[in-house]
């Protein structure tokens, strides 16, 4: 048994020196990339300043033709959606972000399995911490990590867990400058081939996790004195948008303005415009995104 | 509790030594320690789970008992007992199922008559504890295995924390005799549980669990892909289901080597079968071995007419898809399986035992393309969606959207996949070849790296495995 044990103290000295060095080298990596998802995501949370900032899932990051937003509105918008994700890493993001800039505008685009209700994929919102790991050293991450899992707050000490999947991407966007530019923006090609529907799962409850980081992302802004705009961008045949009505209720509270275009006629009508059922393609983002210019306007003249 | 989650890693140093601490001739304390261990880790998925386990270990064990005491009647005492043993798995998992077919089936007649559905979640690994004990049952009942008396010992039978959740699925004779007579530890009975636990979790956690994100996507969204992309899915969803469920397998019995006990292995290269009837002597082998000894011997097996005998063989493979799931989809694909092993036997087809490479290279190829489509109606919500996917593959050819993944996770795959190919057909084809893998240095080199790759690749949600909810 000794021997047993001594080899397995062994391997796992070998395993934490690897870790170490792992871990120093993915940061500097993290912290060095000259493009690619690393620099981009990097340059908006530690460098860049931009005078309007679209948060949220897959749905603001197809839905938001920044490019054609920051002509169109004379300001530099930028898309800072991810898929899967939600209010969670975009508290995070905000977090990170007002620490050396000061947006005009946040908009927010809602995603209700993402913001509002609980989703079968969650994982207990573990995933949602996924792109904040290599930021944990920063207070206000280390608060969110603390607050939804205290077991992933003591894993992301591992170098190798805190670059867990991200290595082999993030060399090669030390080696490789990413020339591509599009405000962060990523539109979809292809057309919705059927008459497919977004489901909802019938068994899915109010997450109150998830409000209260929507109401946290509010209170982020607001103690800057920055607007915020939520935007329930459209889904395909949807007829009927109460499922919003608790994040309605919130921004009713808190007098933050929200537009509602989940079940808009104007495009639950028009297949050509989405690419599957809960996403528009690059034609539909151009055109919803010339329809929210007029409202950003707005808000931002109040 | 999953294997793959931080905390089960958390929790096991501790019991892995406070069970070697206790000293060998304290064995009641030793067992008492880990029947504590397995039901609090039962309990962990839900509490009142194991009323459940507790019941279903309880009638068989005290059921096996009762056939010593009664010499007549004792078919219809078998009958009694296991169905009293199954009634959990009937009314947790197929009651729904036999419900909603039911209401159908008489709508369909013009009737109208429903009662209502239980919302109840379904014990995890009821089918598997269920039917290790009813085979425990059945191989006293028939006299293949005297009645245990002692209860701590089958509780922990039954209860053994390894394989409660996914199997393998243990028989009384290989198994209790082992917790009876417990063995000092073993350095080399250790060393090969550290190896297979490293070895299980690398294929559920870096290939099984990066597939199952692309496969997952693309069944989500299948109208929305093109023939090819639908195809590559269904060949990827094969090798996610293979690397996790025998992933899983792989823990159970690396962690069952280093408590100092041998579990059956439960696969064997399943994807080099020369015939689906190959197949089912590689693939989910302990019950394979329970469905022959509990149901297609008992009705006959080969040893009577060949029409009786094809009759067997798709009652066997129609309890093994009613043993999946509840669902129309899985008794298909249980038929499906069982349709093609009959052609096989009629066509002679069951077996090569020719050097040809050419013929047994095609043989595994086609082997692996039927076993993937069955795989669709398995991995299908229903009947009409499986066949809409399968329509699906045929209706457009075009690049496979495996861009999905992104460049690394595909670069990623592509490492993982090359060492379980490599693994595999050193195995299968070339045992004696390659004796570099054999030294302490390459060992020594290739545990570090695999264990690098789990924590730097791996998929670190502590995802569910797939066979766990059956």
């Amino acid at each position: 048994m000794k021997k047993f044990l001594f080899h397995i103290l062994l391997f796992f000295a070998v395993i934490g020196a690897v870790d170490a060095f792992v871990g120093l080298a993915g940061d500097y990596l993290q912290r060095n990339a000259k493009g690619g998802k690393t620099g981009q995501f990097n340059n908006l949370v530690m460098k860049d300043n931009h005078d309007i900032l679209v948060l949220g899932s897959s749905r603001a990051l197809h839905h938001y033709d920044t490019p054609f937003l920051s002509d169109t509105l004379g300001m530099d918008v930028y898309n800072a959606g991810f898929k899967g994700n939600g209010v969670i890493l975009a508290c995070g993001i905000l977090e990170l972000v007002l620490k050396h800039s000061h947006p005009k505008l946040i908009v927010f685009d809602i995603e209700p399995a993402f913001d509002i209700y609980t989703y079968e994929d969650d994982d207990n919102h573990k995933r949602y911490l996924y792109n904040l790991k290599p930021y944990y050293r920063i207070p206000e991450i280390g608060d969110i990590f603390k607050d939804i899992s205290r077991e992933d707050w003591l894993a992301v000490h591992s170098g190798m867990v805190r670059h867990n999947t991200s290595i082999i991407t993030m060399t090669v966007d030390n080696l490789v400058a990413s020339s591509k530019d599009s405000a962060g923006f990523e539109p979809l090609a292809g057309t919705l081939l059927s008459e497919t529907k977004a489901v909802i799962d019938p068994d899915r409850e109010i997450d109150t996790l998830k409000i209260r980081y929507v109401e946290r992302l509010i209170g982020i802004a607001r103690a800057k004195e920055i607007p915020v705009l939520f935007i329930a961008s459209p889904k395909y045949g949807c007829t009927d948008s109460s499922e919003l009505d608790p994040l309605k209720g919130i921004c009713l509270e808190n007098q933050v303005p929200f537009l509602d275009y989940y079940s808009s006629q104007e495009f639950n009508s028009h297949r050509e415009w989405f690419q599957e059922a809960t996403h528009l393609n690059a034609t539909g983002a151009r055109i919803f995104s010339s329809i929210i210019c007029g409202d950003i306007n707005s808000v931002l003249q109040i | 509790m999953p294997f793959n989650s931080l905390h089960f890693w958390i929790v096991f140093p501790v019991i892995f030594i406070v069970y070697w601490l206790i000293p060998i001739k304290f064995k009641a304390v030793r067992k008492i320690w880990l029947v504590l261990v397995s039901y609090l880790l039962y309990m962990n998925w839900k509490p009142a789970f194991a009323m459940i386990l507790l019941y279903v270990t309880a009638v068989t064990f005290w059921g096996a008992l009762s056939f010593d005491k009664i010499k007549s009647k004792k078919k219809a005492m078998g009958w009694v007992l296991a169905l009293l043993s199954l009634a959990p798995l009937v009314v947790f998992k197929y009651y729904n199922f036999l419900n909603d077919s039911l209401t159908t089936g008489l709508e369909h007649a013009g009737l109208h008559f429903a009662l209502s559905g239980l919302n109840w979640a379904v014990p995890v690994g009821l089918s598997f504890f269920t039917f290790q004990a009813v085979g425990y049952l059945f191989d006293v009942y028939r006299g293949q295995y005297a009645a245990e008396k002692n209860f701590l010992d089958y509780v922990l039978f039954v209860s053994f924390f390894p394989q409660i959740t996914s199997g393998p699925i243990s028989k009384a004779s290989e198994f209790l005799p082992q917790i009876k007579n417990p063995v000092p530890f073993s350095y080399a009975q250790g060393k090969e549980g550290l190896k297979l636990l490293l070895w299980g979790m690398f294929i559920k956690v870096v290939i099984a669990d990066r597939l199952g994100i692309f496969v997952d996507s693309v069944y989500a969204n299948f109208l929305a892909h093109n023939g090819t992309t639908l195809f590559t899915a269904s060949l990827l969803y094969s090798i996610q289901i293979y690397c996790d469920f025998s992933g899983y397998s792989l823990l159970a019995i690396g962690l069952g080597k280093l408590l100092g006990f041998n579990l059956i292995n439960n696969f064997r290269r399943p994807y080099f079968a020369v015939s689906v009837t190959d197949f089912w002597k590689r693939w989910h082998i302990s019950l394979t071995r329970w469905l022959k000894d509990n149901i297609y011997i008992p009705l006959g097996g080969n040893r009577c007419s060949r029409a009786r005998c094809y009759f067997n063989i798709l009652m066997t493979f129609l309890v093994s898809g009613i043993w999946h799931g509840a669902a129309w989809t899985f008794i298909l694909w249980g038929l499906m399986h069982g349709v093609i092993l009959v052609v096989e036997r009629a066509l002679g087809a069951s077996k090569y035992e020719g050097h040809n490479p050419l013929i047994k290279g095609v043989r595994i190829g086609l082997t692996f393309l039927i076993v993937s489509f069955a795989w669709i109606f398995f991995r299908c919500p229903d009947i009409s969606t499986a066949i809409s996917y399968i329509g699906g593959i045929f209706s457009s050819i075009g690049v496979p959207a495996v861009s999905e993944m992104g460049g690394a996770v595909i670069l990623i795959l592509f490492i993982a996949l090359f060492i379980l190919l490599f693994k595999d057909i050193r195995e299968e084809f070339f045992p004696s070849k390659f004796r570099f893998v054999d030294s302490g240095v390459f060992r020594g080199f290739a545990y570090s790296a695999l264990f690098c790759m789990i924590i730097l690749f791996g998929v670190l949600d502590g995802g569910q495995f797939i066979y766990v909810s059956f």
